[in-house]
């Protein structure tokens, strides 16, 4: 099993890098959300590509993907669904909205109503939906992408830091380097080759997978080290807001979900360190003038690998 | 003159971390140990009178127990190692809560011992299964501004009572005091356009205030269907309501008529707590800062924090938001 | 300086204070013994009482009640028939006060004064009785009192963890054991100083052993006593069994019924006085022959004045006083066992010139009574050649007349006892022998006396010491014949001499009265011998070692050390123990060593890194080890390979799981890849 899950994330790794060129590092980060079961937050401008890497994730395992536009009009209901009321049978029923889907990308999240955002982070939550008393089990495997503007712009409703803490990771795409844009401009890669994409992990497998994240070994000298990051996250010179348990716990599981992508039974620091700026970044606020990613790099240049106590 | 009090200082100084090692740690027999030396004077004496040397041996005995005491408690003490985890910040007034983790060597189990300071507050703790623990303790804050906790006493009467070990930490820690926040009613002579409060711009869809019905659309929630309507004329009417989203606010020092520092700044940290709480978006403008609009926690301890630091000379720059 | 401004919970908690009242009860035990026993009841009555008020089912006694109830308790000592300003009072009222001190703790600090009395009770229990289980007890008691001062200092919380008893005690045990060095050299080498004034004395401890008169039958009452009257110990020379007669005090006043020492009564220190007067001790009338004996003795605690020595003893040091009449006598009454070193020439001639008083008072006789003896004494003195051939005589008749050696002999009346044994009963033992012996000697105008102590002992299994017991108490005579002096005559060994040989298990064998009344005797069970006799050597241990260290043991110990040094090296050696002591306790208490607890290989990777800082290449804290062994194999390639095998190991050691369960060879690889590096 290890070795042909490990071929089919290799598998579905190469074919992503052939639609979004020279962000291998980011695909495998969204790869690593996804398999460790906790939604993706892309920060970046219009344009980067972020739907085509949503599109891409659900064309190579072969979810049902929908996308919704938020925008400071969209109203829950839009988004999580509505009861309905039928005037000729003269009964409510439930319409299910799009978030009923394997894959679901809130685009632009910032730009809707708080109310609207906490529709969505709270099904995102509870893996359910609550309306008019009833709920609606979301589907398994349920993983959400959402974008948003890096700058606050006018009219935006920036996520609170509660519910920022929701996204296992975030991460920014970023302009593409020089030969990958060139690659792009050519016109062989793209949006195109997304039709492309052939379906190489089921669904089942996918859930496999999933299962197998929280087994991945780690030591003592391990959580030693990765408790000394998050001790320093919590460092009141630098930090406003440190690092929760439930973000500590991100932590642990997305360098897990890491390993296994390397191939892994066994956690190293280095997986931790890989994962940890996109773990990090949007959840802690810095006192200072250096925030989100910068900080969290400050913070893991600051941490000694080595060392531990035995106990 | 010896000066016992610089010299504790100048032997520990602040730091973020402290581990109660020997030149650290201070022991002296505790008053009640007199009551002990006397006993074992008397057991001299009656060991001289009687010739009897098992009154000898206990009194003997009492003597290496006073002795091997100084070490029990010197060593309940000894290694403890005391990190700074946060001084959190309050408003003037109320008391700063400075939170400490107490870890312990691996292998020396820890008993009562106290942490305190004078008059304030007192924390008794033990390690014994525990690695680790933290513990709070809380300080009473005055005046708005950074706020360093004092030296704290460390000390210990285990495992007997007949020693008082003790040792000094000073944490080197900042907890941030903020105005104490007193709203303070204003004039309302003086016209305020960016206090604009009242003149929010509507959302619709929202569940704050009743704006009248509208027809019913699919996707409506029946709880706001309105029923009434629906008996009368057959048709599904909806009622709608609004939210308030107000416009940026911005709270500017220039426009308060308020006189002296003090009051303006109380007057601003209360404004902050009451716009945080009614999740509004606010901005602060004071002399020589600005913070953007914005909400959430983080937002609201900027601006605390500026208020707590107005006018206030080091590293002012390095806390801007 | 610690700040005042504290807030210290300073009430005694609910398992503090159970503690404290088992550390009562168990400190207060041991008096029941000696005191009177309705201490025991007041005793538990308070405790029941406090206990009650910790459970809040009665109130915090008033002060009114708590005066009364102290008066009745001083005014119950004050009826119960002991002196005032007795020992015994005065322990009374502690031990009453201490009840009651219970009754009233609240804070912490009176539970402190409440362990603290008890300490000193403990040592108190100590004058009543120095045995080898009174001393385990204490030791017993100490460590519940110390676990009661450990209990009362642990905060709430942890007194109800499940093992805060446990946990109390273990403590309490370890501390005290830790204590034993220092206790153990500052027991050694503590100055001892003579008693600072004279100590009122204890009513409670009854007189044992031999009293100071002699009326018939008494000394058959000791003899069915199986206690230690003393050890003994030779160097040198050991005397035989008819050599073992030890001198304990001279009975020269007869007045027709029963033998005392001198014509009135008088007590110890008036006694001491008045022989001070009439007899004191010249070392020249002792004409010193033939070898000596040099031995060491330990008395029991008998709270009478006797020692018991060879004769004539020529030597002897610590508190005692010597005599004209050979006597041995202590200074105070023996109230704890009691260590002298003495030297005894057994060979040597005494008063060879007899004073008037002397010849007076050893020729004295009641002026009428025992006619009969007198005319019979006549007539074979008549008979005799001289004042020897008539002892011979004397004695022959008791050998070879139907005389029975009896510890059941029958009552012989209030007059003419000695008529009455020496024609009509002619049954009895050494006090009969010995009294009508000399009775018969001064009849005729020889002067005699007679001697009580101890006679023969049991030598322990090895030799080292002999035992002796209050069975062995016996009753012989002096004679003093001209030209010779005083000599020894034991009429009892003419009637019975396997007493002399055999003890007197032997001589009233055929009778079964040895210890006759004393059925739990270990003497009896043969079986128990083996037991008895290491029990025995264990208590003599205890009694040298222990008991008998004084101011002469120190200064004998001192002396031996100090003939192997001088005085200089012997305060370094003493500084040197101290000091060895505590660090013998530094590290006990795991207060040595680095305070490091990182796990062995961290170590060794931190020196890993402190080589490859030596070569130039520093470790910046995020790098991995995977990432630094790749950074500095390719600055230093002639060492890639055991920088790339080290590595390796620790990152397995750190990261791997399963590789936690063997680490040693790991660790071993690891040393020696290090010591490659260079």
């Amino acid at each position: 099993m290890t070795q042909t899950a490990q071929a089919l994330i290799n598998l579905a790794s190469s074919q992503l890098n052939n639609v979004i060129l020279g962000k291998s590092n980011q695909v495998r980060l969204a790869l690593t959300a996804l398999l460790a079961g906790g939604h993706l937050l892309l920060e970046d401008l219009p344009g980067m590509g972020k739907t085509t890497l949503a599109h891409g994730l659900s064309n190579v395992f072969g979810l049902e993907y929908k996308r919704v536009q938020f925008t400071s009009d969209l109203l829950p209901a839009d988004v999580i669904g509505a009861t309905v009321f039928d005037a000729k049978t003269s009964e409510f029923n439930f319409r299910a909205g799009p978030i009923f889907s394997d894959i679901f990308l809130a685009d632009e999240l910032n730009r809707a109503t708080p109310r609207a955002q906490s529709a969505l982070l709270e099904a995102m939550e509870e893996r359910q939906v609550s309306i008019d008393g009833e709920s609606h089990m979301l589907p398994d495997p349920f993983f959400v992408i959402a974008t948003q503007n890096p700058q606050s712009q006018s009219g935006t409703f920036p996520l609170p830091e509660s519910q920022l803490d929701r996204f296992l990771l975030r991460v920014s795409l970023g302009y593409p380097d020089q030969g990958s844009e060139r690659a792009l401009l050519r016109g062989k890669h793209g949006r195109k080759s997304l039709d492309a994409m052939q379906q190489c992990i089921t669904k089942e497998q996918l859930l496999t997978i999933q299962a197998r994240v929280p087994k991945i070994n780690m030591t003592d000298a391990l959580l030693d080290y990765v408790q000394r990051l998050v001790a320093q996250t919590r460092e009141q010179d630098l930090v406003l807001l440190g690092l929760s348990p439930r973000g500590s716990l991100a932590l642990v599981r997305s360098a897990q979900s890491w390993a296994l992508i390397q191939g892994r039974d066994h956690v190293l620091p280095e997986d931790v360190q890989a994962v940890f700026v996109a773990v990090a970044g949007h959840r802690i606020v810095g006192r200072r003038e250096t925030q989100g990613d910068q900080l969290a790099r400050q913070i893991l240049n600051m941490v000694d690998v080595v060392g531990g106590v035995r106990v | 003159m010896f000066n016992f009090q610089q010299w504790v200082n100048r032997r520990i100084p602040p730091a973020k971390e402290v581990t109660l090692t020997q030149r650290k740690i201070f022991i002296l027999p505790s008053k009640i140990s007199m009551g002990l030396m006397m006993i074992i004077f008397l057991l001299f004496l009656v060991g001289i009178n009687f010739q009897n040397s098992l009154v000898y041996i206990v009194c003997f005995w009492l003597i290496a127990l006073l002795v091997i005491n100084i070490f029990y408690t010197y060593r309940n003490l000894s290694g403890l190692t005391i990190k700074a985890i946060s001084a959190e910040s309050c408003f003037a007034g109320e008391k700063m809560v400075l939170e400490l983790e107490v870890s312990r060597p691996v292998k020396q189990r820890k008993s009562a011992i106290y942490f305190g300071w004078q008059n304030e507050d007192l924390v008794e703790l033990n390690l014994q299964e525990e690695q680790s623990t933290r513990i709070k303790l809380s300080h009473s804050s005055k005046q708005r501004g950074r706020f360093t906790p004092p030296r704290l006493d460390i000390f210990t009467r285990f495992p007997t009572g007949l020693n008082t070990a003790w040792s000094y930490a000073s944490m080197d820690v900042q907890g941030i005091v903020y105005p104490e926040p007193i709203e303070i009613s204003q004039p309302s002579d003086q016209h305020n356009s960016d206090d604009d409060m009242t003149d929010g711009r509507e959302i619709s869809g929202g569940t704050s205030d009743f704006a009248g019905t509208r027809e019913y659309q699919p996707g409506d929630s029946p709880k706001h269907i309105h029923w009434g309507q629906y008996a009368k004329t057959g048709d599904l009417y909806t009622k709608s309501f609004v939210d308030y989203e107000s416009q940026d606010i911005w709270l500017d020092w220039q426009s308060l008529n308020i006189s002296g520092t003090e009051p303006r700044l109380s007057h601003l940290s209360a404004m902050i707590i009451e716009f945080h709480e009614a999740h509004k978006q606010y901005g602060l403008r004071i002399p020589g800062k600005e913070i953007q609009p914005s909400k959430g926690e983080a937002h609201k301890i900027r601006c605390l924090t500026a208020l707590a630091l107005f006018g206030l000379p080091q590293e002012e720059a390095s806390y801007a938001g | 300086m610690l700040g005042k401004g504290y807030q210290l919970s300073q009430q005694v908690t609910y398992r503090g204070m159970i503690w404290l009242l088992a550390a009562q009860l168990v400190v207060m035990l041991p008096f029941a013994f000696y005191l009177p026993i309705w201490l025991i009841p007041v005793m538990l009555a308070s405790t029941f009482w406090r206990i009650r008020v910790i459970k809040g089912e009665s109130g915090q006694p008033k002060l009114v009640v708590r005066l009364f109830v102290i008066a009745l308790g001083i005014a119950g000592v004050m009826f119960s028939g002991m002196t005032l300003l007795s020992l015994d009072t005065m322990v009374s009222l502690l031990l009453l006060g201490f009840a009651f001190k219970s009754l009233e703790v609240i804070r912490q600090r009176d539970a402190l004064v409440v362990v603290f009395i008890g300490f000193f009770l403990v040592a108190i229990s100590f004058l009543f009785s120095q045995s080898i289980p009174a001393g385990a007890y204490g030791i017993f008691a100490l460590i519940i009192l110390t676990g009661a001062l450990i209990a009362n200092q642990q905060s709430p919380a942890q007194q109800l963890s499940q093992n805060s008893t446990r946990s109390s005690l273990k403590m309490a045990s370890a501390m005290l054991i830790q204590c034993v060095p220092l206790m153990i050299l500052v027991f050694i080498f503590m100055p001892r100083f003579s008693p600072l004034w004279s100590i009122p004395s204890f009513e409670s401890h009854a007189k044992t052993g031999i009293t100071d008169t002699m009326a018939p039958g008494d000394i058959a009452n000791l003899s069915k006593s199986d206690e230690l009257a003393f050890r003994a110990s030779f160097t040198g020379r050991k005397p035989a069994a008819d050599e073992m007669y030890w001198r304990g005090l001279v009975l020269n006043h007869f007045d027709g019924k029963s033998w005392q020492q001198l014509p009135e009564e008088y007590d110890t220190d008036e006694l001491k006085d008045q022989l001070q007067a009439i007899i004191p001790w010249k070392r020249n009338s002792v004409e010193v022959k033939g070898e000596p004996f040099r031995y060491e003795v330990i008395y029991e605690k008998t709270g009478q004045p006797w020692l018991f020595t060879l004769t004539p003893t020529t030597k002897v040091d610590g508190q005692t006083i010597q005599f004209g009449d050979y006597r041995v006598m202590s200074r105070g009454d023996i109230q704890s066992p009691l260590m002298v070193n003495a030297v005894s020439y057994p060979d040597s001639k005494r008063d060879l010139e007899l004073t008037e008083y002397a010849r007076q008072s050893s020729l004295q006789l009641p002026s009428n009574g025992d006619e009969k003896t007198r005319a019979f004494a006549r007539a074979l003195r008549a008979d005799s050649s001289n004042d020897a051939d008539y002892v011979n005589k004397v004695l022959r008749r008791f050998a070879e007349k139907a005389y029975f050696y009896t510890l059941r002999p029958p009552l012989l009346g209030d007059e003419d006892t000695i008529d009455k044994f020496l024609f009509e009963s002619q049954k009895g033992f050494c006090s009969h022998y010995s009294g009508s012996f000399v009775y018969l000697m001064r009849a005729v105008g020889i002067p005699a006396r007679i001697v009580v102590g101890y006679l023969g002992g049991e030598w322990n299994k090895n030799g080292d010491y002999l035992a002796v017991r209050q069975y062995d108490a016996h009753a012989w005579a002096e004679v003093w014949l001209e030209g010779e002096g005083w000599r020894r005559v034991d009429p009892t060994a003419w009637v019975a001499p396997s007493r002399v040989e055999g003890g007197l298990e032997a001589a009233v064998d055929y009778e079964g009265s040895f210890l006759e009344g004393n059925l739990f005797s270990t003497h009896h069970f043969k079986w128990l011998d083996g037991i008895r006799e290491k029990m025995d050597a264990l208590q003599y241990g205890w009694r040298r070692w222990i008991l008998g260290y004084d101011n002469e043991s120190q200064k004998n110990l001192l002396k031996s050390i100090l003939d192997k040094m001088s005085s200089v090296p012997l305060a370094a050696l003493v500084g040197a123990l101290f000091l060895g002591i505590f660090l013998l306790w530094f590290a006990m208490l795991g207060l040595l060593g680095r305070k490091t607890y990182e796990a062995y290989e961290h170590q060794l990777y931190r020196k890993f890194c402190k080589r490859m800082e030596k070569h130039g290449i520093l470790r910046e804290p995020q790098q991995t080890p995977y990432e630094f062994a790749l950074i500095a194999s390719e600055k230093l390639p002639n060492k890639a390979n055991v920088i790339r095998d080290f590595s390796t190991l620790y990152q397995q050691l750190c990261y791997v799981p399963g590789g936690t369960a063997e680490r040693e060879a790991p660790h071993q690889k690891m040393r020696k890849l290090l010591r490659e590096l260079g």
